[in-house]
């Protein structure tokens, strides 16, 4: 017998598919700019048919599921490039501010006032007796080792915001994370059932994306639908529904260290390579630190030529007391060696110096000839045979005393007796800080000697003569000093590796080309990380355009499908009407 | 390929963010004239630059240097030609004087010309420059030639001395009148004083020798003369240093001579030198005492040959005033041809500035046609990205549903 119920069956079940449909596109046309969002379509089925009376009826259509369109290869490879961007963007921001550092375009750079330094030595060249000439080159001293302090602090302080900011990203991982592994908790929960949890799979792709924009990680999903999130060094951060936080500390306080599971902490710092960590991380443990220790060793190869040179010549007036600027810590051992503490000991050499005394009314008492044998030859050793300096300095004569005073070699003419140096082949004048013009080990603690700020008369331009006079017309230290301006030397050349370690060359060059080359390799360098952001960008830009296509709502389409939707509503209706006045009709027989 | 909605306006906005990002760049290079403002933009030729700035400066400290030298060079010229006119008009002097028409008295005043002639040449020996003696070697701080100027006051005008006659001792003091003098007439002064303070009569002789420039007193019929320099009663204003002797009691003999010459000379010999190059210095100060010694000697000579009239020693001396004014004739043409050298070096650095500046301009200047066309098509293609934009995202099709 033939029944208006299936018709109405059917009706009725068409206008829930439809407005589900409809749901479904409301649903999209809402998050149209929703980020990560992928657009969700109703999967409708037909009904199992039945059979009546020998033949097979359809008994209408059903929404299986709602899915979402996603490719899960295009997903992923959008969250590595995503993750590459914020890497090389984070590597650009801290990039253009090193660049800013050693800008060169000012008349205040390292490279014009290095320039003027040798300058104005020749200056001084010129009227090697002149006052304004040494005031002025000593206040220029002054500028450039305060120039090169600050290029190092600030270096040292951008690491130091590189911590910094690294914390705050530790943190916002850790959040991730632990949201994570919540949101895993909540799709193994909905996924029992042969459903989809699609909102909480979005959800949980974005966070996806988020952390990867930190760090560099590899997802894989379980069985059940959980998600297991593993990041460098084979360290797991989601697993199910725990997580594991990670932590800055180590060593130097500057390490990203995983918790574990109460093993104890791994070290995991060296091995993040991308996201905003990654780059945070080779920025300041390869890029930063390579030109801190490079401009370190371009102060110290500079303060060491000038100081070489400057400590076997004579300024206007000998000395009648000196102690020396570097102070040596063990002085009972060999100079030449590392244990005497001394900042130069490698560079002190078998040699001698001579020392010059002069009388009260500044004639030649005699010239003694110190020997240094580097390995041998200690500071100040009482008891032993070894020819110390000091014993040395003591015999020469009675108005002459030398000793160790707070580690550092003083000596003391008495009675108006003066003396002065020179031809210092063993090095150990510059070394003791003798005679020196500039102090410091390097970039950090570079300066001009007080001994020089207290009287600029101490500049030495001159050279003592064969015959221990000195004439205060005499420009022969000057010109030496001012030929070092192309004189070549050996300075080490740095190469940090975050795995490898940190390794030194060295490079033969001049010490100004040196400088060059520094600030020309900046300026490479960052522009190497600004055409890899620009990449990146692209890639980042066309890798959208395809993941949109496959998962981005389109207007368009929902309109269409909406009126689609609207208009099966509608016959769908049209279905109960008619079938209704089917039945008034039936009814009303009698 | 389906086109999501997000892609639109995706796109857009990242079209616009890098076109406005070139613009902007673009906007940079014109407004500051510079290709190169970062380290990044352009690293090769930023080394470039930077030596490049490093020669100019450089160089304009060379030039500075070789002005320096310049004058040195130029001011030792001044004095050394006007030493050489002042040698010739010695010269003719000399001449006339040689003749044996001119009398004695005549010789007499051409000797104090020729004193003032030495005076005038140890004056020109001490020029300077910016309070530096030019002819002292590298003791520019000390005058080259001082001359015992024979000036007596107060403070040099007494010699103590004691005479023995066969065991008899007097200590006497003689005192020189105050004054001006030249070699020969203390010469005669002190003799006079000595005779007149003795207490034995006895005949001295005083002479000042030129060539050695040094005082010579000598006693007759004594046993013994001892000068008390530095024991006598007068010690504190004794003529030691007036006439050259040391501060110290001169006893034993009957003859003294002065223990320092009169006119010293106290540079050394180590002529002052500017960097003119890379490791390339030129010596642009004198030894003074090479060049002007011989020339003292032989006018202190000649002084004492007029004075007392000995026209031989007048006519030889002729010959050495001629090798003395040749001499100073070949350094002054070592000082042209160092100017010489000087100027090609001037030259030579004002050829390489000007490469210098070239290449630092091309390397580094912006090409202003170029910046502003680079300008304007940037904001051409911002306008039309901007309104390809708008015309794109009135689009929808919700419009056209009824």
């Amino acid at each position: 017998m033939s029944s208006l119920g299936l018709v109405w069956s059917i009706a009725k079940d068409a206008l829930a598919a439809q407005r589900y449909g409809m749901d479904v596109t409301a649903h999209n046309i809402a998050n149209v700019g929703t980020a990560g969002y992928s657009r969700q379509i109703p999967v409708y089925e037909t009904k199992d048919a039945m059979l009546k009376n020998n033949l097979v009826f359809g008994r209408g259509v059903d929404v299986s599921q709602v899915i979402r369109k996603t490719d899960q290869f295009i997903e992923s490879q959008l969250r590595q490039q995503q993750a590459n961007l914020i890497y090389s963007e984070e590597m650009e921001l801290y990039g253009k501010v090193l660049e800013g550092i050693f800008n060169e375009s000012s008349g205040s750079s390292v490279s014009a006032m290095l320039s003027d330094f040798w300058n104005m030595f020749q200056d001084i060249s010129n009227n090697p007796t002149g006052l304004p000439e040494r005031s002025a080159f000593f206040e220029h001293s002054l500028l450039l080792s305060g120039k090169i302090n600050s290029l190092d602090a600030n270096l040292t302080q951008m690491k130091n915001d590189l911590t910094g900011s690294m914390s705050l990203g530790i943190n916002k991982i850790n959040e991730i994370t632990a949201q994570l592994a919540n949101l895993n908790n909540h799709v193994v929960g909905m996924e029992t059932g042969n459903r989809m949890a699609n909102d909480f799979r979005d959800k949980r792709n974005t966070l996806l994306t988020e952390l990867a924009e930190y760090i560099d990680v590899k997802s894989f999903e379980q069985d059940n639908g959980a998600l297991t999130v593993v990041s460098a060094r084979g360290c797991v951060l989601v697993q199910d529904v725990d997580s594991y936080a990670l932590d800055l500390g180590g060593i130097s306080a500057g390490r990203v260290m995983w918790q574990g599971s109460g093993v104890g902490s791994v070290d995991m710092t060296d091995y993040i390579s991308g996201g905003k960590l990654g780059g945070s991380l080779d920025m300041r443990d390869e890029i930063i630190e390579k030109y801190q220790l490079d401009l370190n060793a371009f102060a110290q190869e500079f303060i060491w030529a000038v100081n070489q040179q400057h400590s076997q010549g004579v300024g206007l007036a000998a000395f009648s007391s000196v102690t020396g600027d570097y102070p040596s810590t063990s002085a009972v051992d060999a100079v030449g060696t590392v244990n005497s503490g001394l900042a130069f000991y490698d560079k002190i050499v078998d040699g001698s110096f001579t020392l010059w005394l002069y009388d009260v009314t500044g004639n030649v008492v005699g010239g003694t000839v110190i020997t240094i044998d580097a390995d041998v030859t200690p500071l100040s050793d009482a008891d032993a045979l070894t020819n110390d300096i000091v014993s040395q300095l003591n015999v020469i004569d009675a108005n002459l005393s030398a000793t160790v005073n707070n580690n550092r070699l003083e000596i003391t003419a008495a009675g108006g007796y003066t003396f002065a140096f020179s031809d210092d082949s063993s090095k150990v004048l510059a070394a003791l800080g003798i005679n020196n013009f500039f102090v410091g080990t390097g970039a950090g603690d570079m300066d001009v000697s007080a001994r020089i700020g207290s009287d600029m008369n101490l500049v030495a331009a001159g050279r003592v003569n064969g015959d221990g006079t000195f004439s205060l017309g005499n420009n022969s230290t000057a010109l030496a000093i001012s030929d070092l301006q192309h004189a070549t030397m050996v300075i080490s050349r740095w190469t940090c590796d975050r795995i490898g370690g940190n390794t030194a060359g060295n490079v033969t060059t001049g010490i100004e080309d040196y400088y060059h080359s520094l600030a020309g390799s900046v300026g490479i360098t960052v522009s190497g990380i600004s055409s890899a952001k620009a990449y990146n960008e692209l890639m980042v830009s066309k890798i959208s355009e395809i993941r949109n296509s496959v998962s981005g709502v389109s207007l368009d389409e929902e309109m269409a499908n909406l009126m689609q939707y609207q208009h099966a509503y509608v016959a769908a209706s049209k279905l109960i009407s008619t079938a209704d006045e089917m039945l008034q009709t039936l009814l009303e027989l009698k | 390929m389906r086109v999501a909605t997000m892609t639109r306006y995706d796109l857009i906005k990242t079209n616009l963010a890098r076109i406005s990002e070139d613009m902007i760049k673009a906007s940079k290079v014109v407004s500051s004239g510079k290709r190169i403002t970062d380290l990044s933009d352009d690293p090769v030729s930023l080394t470039q630059v930077l030596k490049i700035k490093s020669s100019l400066d450089n160089i304009d400290q060379l030039g500075r240097n070789i002005s320096v030298g310049n004058s040195w060079l130029s001011t030792a010229e001044g004095a050394l030609r006007q030493t050489q006119n002042l040698l010739s008009d010695a010269k003719v002097l000399c001449i006339q004087m040689a003749n044996d028409t001119i009398g004695a008295e005549q010789r007499q005043a051409a000797a104090l010309t020729i004193q003032n002639t030495l005076e005038e040449i140890i004056s020109l020996g001490n020029t300077q420059i910016g309070g530096r003696y030019i002819f002292s070697g590298t003791k520019t701080d000390t005058a080259a030639f001082t001359y015992m100027e024979f000036k007596v006051d107060a403070n040099n005008n007494v010699i103590d001395f004691s005479e023995d006659v066969l065991g008899d001792v007097t200590t006497l003091a003689a005192t020189i009148p105050e004054g001006n003098y030249t070699a020969s007439e203390l010469e005669a002064e002190i003799k006079s004083q000595l005779e007149a303070t003795s207490a034995n009569n006895i005949d001295y002789t005083v002479s000042y020798n030129s060539s050695t420039m040094k005082f010579t007193i000598q006693g007759a019929s004594l046993t013994g003369l001892d000068i008390l320099w530095a024991s006598g009663a007068n010690n504190t204003n004794s003529a030691s240093s007036l006439l050259g002797f040391d501060a110290a009691d001169d006893k034993g003999a009957l003859t003294y001579t002065s223990d320092n010459v009169t006119v010293k000379y106290n540079g050394d010999n180590d002529p002052f030198a500017v960097k003119i190059g890379q490791a390339a210095t030129i010596e642009v100060g004198s030894d003074g005492g090479s060049i002007f010694s011989g020339i003292f000697a032989t006018l202190s000579n000649i002084a004492k040959d007029l004075q007392s009239n000995n026209t031989s020693g007048i006519s030889s001396a002729l010959d050495i005033l001629e090798t003395n004014s040749n001499e100073i004739s070949n350094k002054i043409s070592n000082i042209g041809s160092k100017m010489v050298r000087m100027e090609i070096k001037e030259n030579i650095l004002t050829d390489l500035t000007l490469a210098n500046t070239k290449r630092l301009s091309l390397l580094e200047d912006a090409d202003i046609t170029e910046a502003i066309i680079e300008l304007k098509s940037k904001e051409l293609a911002y306008q039309a990205a901007l309104a390809s934009s708008a015309r794109v995202m009135e689009l929808s099709l919700v419009d056209y549903i009824r």
